[in-house]
């Protein structure tokens, strides 16, 4: 059966989450991961792992980083190698080379980020030690099947939350209120387009992230992603609350009991619609993106 | 010592022979597919063959990009093009996408692979992982500081290239799909909508932010002009202009004002010359400034209006021949100008030099008050020798 990761939430709620019936957590590092609610020290990995018992724990290093920052990374790599963990995620290549060269023995997982698209660079990727990946949110069902059955990976998808749209290295929030010479009060902030009028939310930290206003709400393509023996499915909290999110945990596990009753799944997708504060969409899930002049209006 | 590459971007046929005049040591272009400027001209196998001819008589090199990031649907008919592009002899393909490594060694096609901009290389370990793929060049992300390619270079002696003049993204190249969700077109594939050049408005969870001044992210354009003898001195091996949707007046007068530059450096006259500042800058449609070379960027390394391009009226003309028996260049017109004006003309290999306009003929040798009508042909007095492809721009060196 497909497994269902979410990420590892503030210490005071993971006993809550424990209640529910999920495989694992990425756990988000201080200073080398992006956009967790919360994070854990370096120092509090080990500490976890003794705590955390019966789930799969990725260490999610899902950015990218710059050349004075990789010493610091391989550092940390290296002092986790040996712990009772179930492996690494990574977006940034440089990480991949590390694993390698320190022989890492663990999962390796691509956080592939926005190009994970397709089979033959999984395929590549496995070759060269990696052996999950969580695809890209830009594609559609029908690609994630097709990536499923063509390469030779654990393939993930996530089906829950926020969509990230871009990563900016500037201070871009910063810069524009130290243009209009006021005080940024708050990390997160919303933009609306003047042409098509919607609506994008930014947070600033170490870089400037883009994500939608929406969120996904996938629930009714996990049926299908399990007959296409997907591996695994990802379920982010991100900017959303807990409480909500345990029922979307629950309403996940739930279908997995019963996947093939069309009438429980849609039922289910009105619970994680009512469990979600914000509107739902299914991304791309069922949209394909277009590139050639021709193909515009198309969809 | 090795000299410095100068790359230059070749839109298409007529621009590719434009950079190579010009002083390009090699240039990039685009195929029909597999190309992130899936709505440019771009290059059909014929006219790929006749430039990688063109350039190579040329001396110059020929880069092909075929970097878009893959979905299952790409794959048809990549083998067979990559075989075109070994066939037809072209110096390098410029990729992102890692699995066309294993794709050439498996059917066993010799093209050297260069890793595009678009994979983000940031740091020396991702440069490591690809030196060991057999990866002869990677094109450093936009984001690296003149500290970062030192580093990167001494750490991992790979041939690096480092984008010295044009446009920037305002997200890590590759990490950016805000055109798919904005506009449904796919940012990895080509079809970018630059939603970075739009204006939005800024809310915290109740109120409008922005009131005189709206929410824009767009980045300035990047010049590294001034620090062409550092990255000389750090071991870079190419320098890229961006632009392969540009003009033969930008690519060309980019050209002339860098290769004249490095060309200084080697020769041992290099001094800092406010004339080929302005002269890039007069043709540039949008302010330059060094990026993240000597600093990290803050706020005025962006606008907060949105799309900012200043229109040019400075290019004048292309020369057609030079009749030397009347002594009169016959040129295609481009832009406005007068009998009385002082104009430019500027070529590949020469001192640009000024010229005053006595009369103006038409192609009936009726003499004309003005040059009106773009693309009409028409002749212009001058005692000095020009060569067909020089160019005829205002005098601005006077007007600044």
């Amino acid at each position: 059966m497909s497994k269902i990761y979410i990420p590892l939430p503030a210490k005071k709620i993971i006993p809550l989450y424990l209640q529910q019936d999920f495989d694992g957590f990425f756990v988000g590092i201080e200073g080398l991961s992006s956009n967790f609610n919360s994070y854990i020290t370096r120092d509090e990995v080990k500490d976890l792992t003794k705590s955390i018992k019966d789930k799969d724990i990725y260490i999610c290093l899902n950015r990218l980083y710059f050349n004075n920052e990789i010493d610091s990374v391989k550092d940390f790599l290296i002092s986790i190698k040996d712990l009772d963990i179930t492996g690494i995620c990574y977006t940034d290549i440089g990480v991949l080379n590390i694993l390698n060269e320190i022989c890492y023995d663990k999962d390796i997982l691509w956080y592939s980020n926005h190009i994970g698209t397709n089979s033959e660079t999984i395929n590549f990727l496995g070759k060269r030690g990696v052996s999950k990946v969580l695809l890209s949110s830009e594609i559609t069902a029908y690609e994630i099947k097709m990536i499923v059955k063509n390469s030779s990976l654990r393939i993930g998808a996530e089906l829950y939350g926020f969509l990230n749209m871009a990563t900016s290295s500037r201070k871009l929030l910063s810069n524009y209120f130290e243009q209009i010479d006021e005080k940024k009060e708050k990390e997160k902030y919303y933009i609306k387009d003047k042409v098509k009028e919607g609506t994008y939310f930014l947070v600033e930290d170490k870089n400037t992230n883009f994500f939608t206003n929406k969120v996904l709400n996938g629930i009714k393509f996990f049926p299908e992603l399990i007959d296409s023996n997907i591996d695994f499915i990802f379920l982010d909290d991100y900017m959303l609350n807990e409480n909500n999110f345990y029922n979307i945990i629950e309403a996940f596990s739930s279908l997995r009991k019963a996947y093939d009753d069309k009438e429980f799944v849609s039922k289910l997708e009105q619970v994680v619609d009512v469990n979600t504060y914000y509107d739902t969409f299914y991304g791309f899930l069922d949209k394909k993106t277009v590139y050639k002049v021709e193909d515009y209006g198309k969809n | 010592m090795e000299k410095i590459e100068l790359l230059a971007p070749a839109g298409d046929l007529e621009r590719l022979k434009w950079a190579c005049l010009y002083g390009a040591d090699a240039v990039y272009l685009g195929g029909e597919k597999f190309s992130l400027r899936a709505n440019a001209t771009n290059f059909s196998i014929e006219e790929m063959e006749e430039g990688v001819k063109y350039a190579h008589d040329h001396k110059v090199k020929v880069y092909v990009t075929v970097n878009i990031v893959f979905h299952e649907e790409d794959f048809e008919g990549l083998v067979e093009y990559l075989k075109e592009l070994e066939k037809i002899g072209i110096d390098a393909i410029i990729a992102s996408d890692v699995f066309i490594l294993d794709l050439l060694k498996d059917n066993n096609i010799n093209l050297e692979f260069h890793l595009s901009t678009q994979c983000s290389c940031l740091n020396k370990e991702v440069v490591k992982f690809f030196k060991k793929e057999g990866v002869k060049r990677v094109v450093l992300a936009r984001e690296c500081s003149k500290e970062d390619i030192k580093n990167i270079i001494d750490e991992t002696g790979i041939d690096t290239e480092v984008f010295v003049h044009g446009a920037m993204c305002m997200g890590y190249s590759g990490r950016c799909t805000l055109s798919n969700y904005l506009t449904n077109r796919d940012s990895n594939r080509g079809a970018c909508a630059q939603i970075c050049r739009w204006t939005f408005d800024l809310y915290d969870e109740k109120n409008k932010i922005n009131k005189e001044t709206d929410f824009s992210f767009a980045p300035k354009d990047l010049s590294l002009l001034n620090f062409i003898p550092d990255l000389i001195e750090l071991g870079v091996k190419s320098l890229k202009i961006e632009g392969r949707m540009k003009s033969i007046y930008y690519v060309a007068t980019l050209l002339s004002v860098y290769r004249r530059v490095i060309d200084s450096y080697y020769n041992g006259t290099y001094k800092y010359s406010k004339k080929d500042e302005i002269e890039l800058y007069r043709c540039a449609n949008r302010d330059t400034l060094p990026q993240y070379f000597d600093k990290f960027p803050g706020k005025d390394e962006q606008y907060y209006i949105g799309r900012q391009e200043n229109t040019n009226q400075d290019f004048l003309g292309v020369v057609l021949e030079y009749d030397s028996k009347n002594k009169e260049i016959v040129f295609e017109q481009r832009n406005y100008f007068e009998v009385g004006d002082t104009i430019n003309i500027f070529g590949p290999n020469k001192e640009s030099f000024n010229l005053k306009i006595d009369y103006i003929k038409n192609k009936d040798g009726e003499l004309v008050d003005a040059a009106r009508h773009p693309q009409e042909i028409l002749r212009i007095p001058c005692d000095k020798m020009v060569d067909k492809y020089d160019l005829m721009r205002v005098d601005f060196f006077k007007e600044d």
